[in-house]
């Protein structure tokens, strides 16, 4: 004990004896001691905060740390160099007035990110459609949220269009729908079709048994009876079911003889039986008028867009 | 009836081939410590029993799946496990138990298959092919087996199936109105399977208190009283706890209405 005290005097002699020597030395002490424990305590801190708060909270919390931390230690550094905080920090006021109103557009990024923090509508690994763009969430920051499309792009959405615009959260319950509109033709027996499509439904092993599928047929379109077919299915079989049932309505509806019509228009002259009556204008259609009422030849090329009759 | 447990001796490069309810299984032993796996499902085939056989052969396109193991052998067992997620069982009508009465109703749970080489656990087949169903609502609930056989009240009124396994379950209504019993349930993971004249799980316990409240279940620890004689095969992957299912409803929940 006597040696360790006798070496701690001597050592404060020897930096005292050098000008700013003592200074330096806690600079250094500082800086090589305090930015490892700062980045240590925010790695831990994210490590640990997982357990109690969600993955972007965690994030947060680090980065609050860090940032914190770094902060005290440039002022803790600043006051060992000699400068005074107080006239800096006045000055960091003014300047800060300056630099507020050229970044309106940040602060308001960090505002909103605030709120969609507290109101939480997605959380990181949730996908979401913005504008049309759709991703899943890699990271929600202060100023904006990441996104990963499912094309493998990177897109960055500020935090003030999420606060302004409408969110869907695909991803956000456990179950979704899958709607189909679908169409069989008006000669079909529209109580058997039901039942087929019910029993397409049950037979596919990712749609849900419940909630029950729906199988309504809900009206009459111009040229098809019009059905509604919705199944529900746990989320993560979104991609099974969209490759697996519209196929299995086809190849159903074609092995039971069902048509499903392409719009088309009828023409009929009150009966669908009578033929359409034609009457010839005059008795003695002139030679121009007769060569432009004839029929083609038959390996006529047809004009494009020309209507055909039924 | 149920499917046997005991091991079988595969010779090198042997194949064998079983058929249990839907399933077509074909197991090849190819090396002291390989083991490759098909199957496929086939519908309408409920009854259907052919053990370790010789295959009448394979069809086109097999999905074989090969499994190494670390220790040498040459036996391959089959273990009824039950399915890995919760099971929606419905009565076959609509029942409603009046107040204070208890009635029990008995349901056939499809098992799994655990192929086991010596010790070592292979894989788990379905020998159904089960339909995804929800429990809860839109917003919460829990992803299930949907059962398509229905529970019945009489034991005599199940036929014999080697692939599954009768569940007793015992209902008590200590409300003092009518509990409508539609459907139900059930965290199969808490019950375990003993093997006598057939499969059983372990019997269920359950009483009904009003206003949406159930009591703790209660899960058998001994062979059921259908068949005393039948003994434990397959533990239940998880116990029961009375505080979790009384929090969550999840080993036994039940709608009404």
């Amino acid at each position: 004990m006597e040696i360790v005290r006798d070496l701690v005097l001597e050592v404060n002699r020897f930096l005292g004896s050098v000008p700013y020597l003592r200074s330096a030395v806690r600079l250094l002490f500082i800086l090589f001691l305090g930015v490892p424990l700062i980045l240590f305590l925010s790695r831990q801190l994210q490590t640990h905060a997982q357990r109690k708060l969600s993955a972007q909270g965690a994030m947060l919390a680090s980065k609050a740390i860090r940032y914190f931390g770094f902060l005290l230690i440039v002022f803790t550094a600043m006051r060992e160099l000699g400068f005074e905080l107080g006239p800096l920090l006045g000055a960091a006021g003014i300047l800060g007035l300056a630099v507020g109103f050229a970044s309106q557009t940040s602060v308001s990024n960090i505002i909103s990110g605030i709120f969609l923090l507290s109101e939480r509508p997605f959380a990181i690994g949730d996908v979401i459609d913005i504008g049309g763009i759709t991703g899943t969430i890699l990271s929600i920051d202060l100023l904006s949220v990441k996104l990963r499309t499912f094309d493998n792009r990177f897109v960055r959405v500020p935090n003030e269009t999420l606060i302004k615009s409408t969110v869907i959260n695909i991803t956000r319950h456990p179950i979704r729908r899958l709607d189909l509109n679908l169409g069989v033709a008006y000669k079909e027996d529209i109580g058997r079709v039901l039942a087929i499509l019910r029993d397409v439904a049950e037979k596919n092993p990712w749609c849900l048994d419940e909630p029950e599928p729906i199988v309504q047929f809900v009206g009459f379109g111009p040229s098809e009876l019009q059905i509604f077919f919705a199944v529900w299915f746990a989320k993560d079989d979104f991609m099974q079911v969209r490759g697996t049932i519209v196929r299995e309505i086809k190849e159903r509806l074609d092995a039971e003889g069902i048509e499903i019509p392409f719009p088309h228009h009828s023409l009929y002259a009150g009966s669908d039986t009578d033929p359409f009556p034609i009457r010839l204008v005059g008795d003695r259609p002139s030679s121009s008028a007769a060569r432009a009422s004839a029929p083609p030849p038959a390996d006529a090329p047809r004009p494009a867009g020309a209507p055909t009759a039924s | 009836m149920h499917f046997d447990t005991a091991p079988v001796r595969f010779g090198d490069r042997q194949v064998r081939y079983w058929q249990i309810g839907t399933l077509d299984l074909w197991v090849r032993r190819a090396g002291q410590r390989e083991w490759w796996v098909a199957y496929q499902h086939v519908a309408d085939r409920e009854e259907a029993l052919v053990q370790a056989a010789e295959p009448p052969g394979e069809p086109a396109g097999l999905d074989w799946r090969r499994y190494a193991v670390s220790a040498a052998g040459a036996t391959l067992s089959l273990r009824p496990q039950m399915p890995d997620r919760p099971l929606v069982v419905r009565p076959e009508a609509g029942w409603s138990l009046s107040p204070g009465s208890e009635s029990a109703f008995y349901a056939l749970l499809p098992c799994w298959l655990r192929l086991l080489a010596g010790d070592t656990p292979l894989t788990d087949v379905p020998t159904v092919r089960l339909s995804n169903s929800w429990f809860g609502d839109p917003v919460s609930g829990v992803l299930c087996y949907s059962l398509r056989t229905h529970a019945r009240r009489s034991l005599e009124d199940l036929p014999p199936r080697p692939h599954r396994a009768v569940c007793t379950l015992r209902l008590r209504n200590q409300d003092d109105q009518p509990f409508e019993f539609r459907r139900v349930c059930l965290e199969v993971a808490a019950l375990a399977i003993y093997c006598g004249r057939r499969f059983w799980t372990s019997e269920v316990s359950v009483a009904y208190l009003g206003d949406g409240a159930f009591s703790d279940l209660q899960v058998g620890q001994t062979a059921p009283a259908g068949d005393p004689a039948a003994q434990l095969v397959t533990p239940a992957r998880q116990m029961p706890q009375a505080n979790t299912f009384m929090s969550r409803f999840r080993a036994v929940q039940w709608l009404m209405g």
